[in-house]
């Protein structure tokens, strides 16, 4: 502020001699007669009446210039002090207070440093966790994403919002969501930030609902087994006394009972995958009897439906090793739902063929197809394609989910071509062994 | 109705569930199998011992005694080592199926599965009637 003034005033005798100096030029012209004046005389009043005006041009430019640097310097040095001390400040003090576990990794994963909300998931004490490898403390179902975690650090892909656990110090383990991106710290170093949000809670809500619908479809188990049962006592012992039309209510029961016991299956199998305690039984499997048995069970749909079903087995392959009760639930899946969504007249292959370590199954049919785009959300829980609710208004959108998690707890996977109105081709991969 | 063959062997049903047991009695019977029964597993071994079936269906899910100490009761007998045992459940577990066969029975059928007419097979097929 005080040199602002001084500069001011600077301004103000240069103005004034300015001024002086014109008045005293003009003075000095009104005394020259032009008649006789001389030319040294002219050239010295020229001189020093544009010798002072380049002066003051001069020097108000240099103190404008001088003005305006000294300003933006002003300027930004109050802007870079406003803006990095209180943002450090504001940053580090959301780094250590967030209820959000933060966990900054050098580029190969070592932890470098913990906020308090980390080291409260991770039930250890400040500093307890640095210099080693996160990684080893982070776990997935999905084993291969996670594997993939130091390789997208090294090369600065972003994680977003992956559901994995982490192992705490007391070797139980949370539930968390976690991001991950890298950034370059000012020596050029990459770095990692972790944010690992604690879902447990929500997980455990989950798991409770998945725990109530596995009770409730186990309860429902005695009670149609009754109704199945004696409704099949009631054919055997009176079945001759019915009339057709006594036989053709009764056989919509007995039918309505079956869909409840397979509904009961699905629920009970959705809920196995959800809670995760389907573990596989394998054993060999004599893949000419399986199927042998496989076709006959079908072919009886198949054929009330006027849809031909044709099997090509391999011949050259006798056996696998596998989950036989798996491996048919995928393919009953996919069988039934051939046929279903065929109309009368298509047809209905499964075709096999194998590699050296691999058994490919594909069920081919020449039904409604599948829309394009909503093929990628195919084997989520209860999606049903939009021509198939509009076509076949009985299902539950769990077939698909259930044939594609039995085959991978089989350690194979299922893939889709389709076109719709013209067919579908299912391919399920597994191993032999 | 009944086979003379068949009158010797008797079958013991174990089931809390009403509906469910006195369905299989009335269709063995109709089979011509003679056939004994009881809700609970304690019942059951005491009809058992009196008895000595040929054979023993027995349910896991009851109360008091579930099926799986039922049946350790059972093979820990002399008579009960030499009576076939088939659990006849709906627990689709893979651990409950490791315990019924680690405690000696014969077979583990899950009721979901079967049709009655299924369960008479089965029945005949271990009373060596088939």
């Amino acid at each position: 502020m005080h040199k602002r003034k001084t500069n001011h005033i600077a301004f103000f005798a240069a103005l004034c001699t300015f001024i002086l100096i014109t008045v005293l030029t003009m003075v000095l012209y009104t005394r020259i007669d032009f008649a006789t004046a001389n030319l040294p005389e002219y050239l010295l009043a020229t001189l020093f009446f544009a010798g002072s005006l380049i002066a003051v041009i001069v020097f108000q430019a240099l103190h404008i210039k001088d003005d305006a640097t000294k300003l933006a310097h002003g300027l930004a040095q109050n802007m870079a002090k406003d803006m990095f001390i209180s943002s450090r400040e504001l940053f580090s003090e959301l780094y250590r207070g967030s209820p959000v576990p933060y966990v900054i990794i050098t580029g190969d994963g070592f932890v470098s440093s913990t906020n308090a909300s980390a080291i409260r998931l991770f039930g250890i004490t400040e500093g307890e966790l640095d210099g080693k490898n996160i990684f080893e403390y982070i776990e997935g179902d999905d084993e291969v994403k996670v594997g993939m975690y130091p390789e997208k650090l090294k090369q600065g892909l972003f994680v977003s919002d992956d559901e994995v656990r982490i192992i705490r110090k007391d070797g139980k383990q949370r539930w968390v969501l976690l991001s991950l991106f890298s950034f370059t710290d000012n020596k050029g170093h990459r770095n990692g930030l972790l944010t690992l949000v604690d879902i447990s809670k929500q997980k455990e809500i989950d798991r409770a609902k998945t725990e109530f619908v596995s009770l409730a479809s186990h309860q429902l188990r005695t009670p149609i087994t009754a109704m199945r049962w004696n409704m099949e006592l009631l054919f055997t012992k009176f079945g001759g006394e019915f009339s057709d039309l006594e036989k053709s209510y009764l056989i919509k029961v007995q039918n309505s009972i079956m869909r409840m016991n397979n509904l009961v299956d699905d629920f009970l199998n959705v809920s196995k995958f959800e809670l995760g305690t389907l573990v596989p039984q394998k054993s060999a499997i004599a893949l000419r009897t399986f199927f042998d048995d496989f076709l006959e069970e079908h072919l009886v749909r198949a054929t009330d439906r006027q849809v031909t079903l044709t099997l090509n087995l391999d011949e050259t392959l006798e056996s696998i090793i596998t989950d036989e009760k798996l491996l048919s639930m995928a393919l009953n899946n996919l069988v039934s739902n051939a046929i279903k969504y065929t109309p009368e007249g298509g047809s209905v292959f499964i075709d096999l063929s194998h590699g050296p370590s691999t058994l490919t199954i594909s069920v081919t049919d020449t039904g409604m197809g599948i829309p394009k785009d909503e093929q990628d959300r195919l084997f989520t829980k209860i999606f049903r394609a939009s021509n198939a609710v509009k076509n076949v208004p009985d299902g539950t959108g769990l077939g698909l989910y259930i044939a594609d998690q039995s085959v991978r707890v089989l350690g194979g996977s299922i893939t889709v071509a389709s076109e719709e109105g013209k067919g579908t081709c299912f391919t399920v991969l597994i191993p032999r062994n | 109705m009944s086979i003379p063959s068949m009158e010797k062997k008797k079958v013991l049903v174990i089931d809390d569930e009403q509906d469910v047991r006195e369905a299989v009695v009335s269709t063995l019977s109709y089979e011509g199998i003679s056939v004994l029964s009881a809700d609970r597993g304690d019942a059951g071994i005491l009809l058992a011992e009196k008895e000595r079936p040929d054979l023993i269906l027995l349910d896991i899910a009851m109360p008091e005694k579930n099926g799986i100490q039922t049946l350790a009761e059972i093979k820990a007998t002399d008579w009960g080592l030499e009576t076939d045992v088939i659990m006849m459940t709906n627990l689709d577990d893979m651990e409950m199926m490791a315990q019924a066969i680690q405690n000696g029975s014969n077979e583990y059928v899950l009721k979901k599965d079967m049709s009655i007419q299924d369960l008479v097979k089965k029945v005949k097929a271990h009373l060596g009637e088939l």
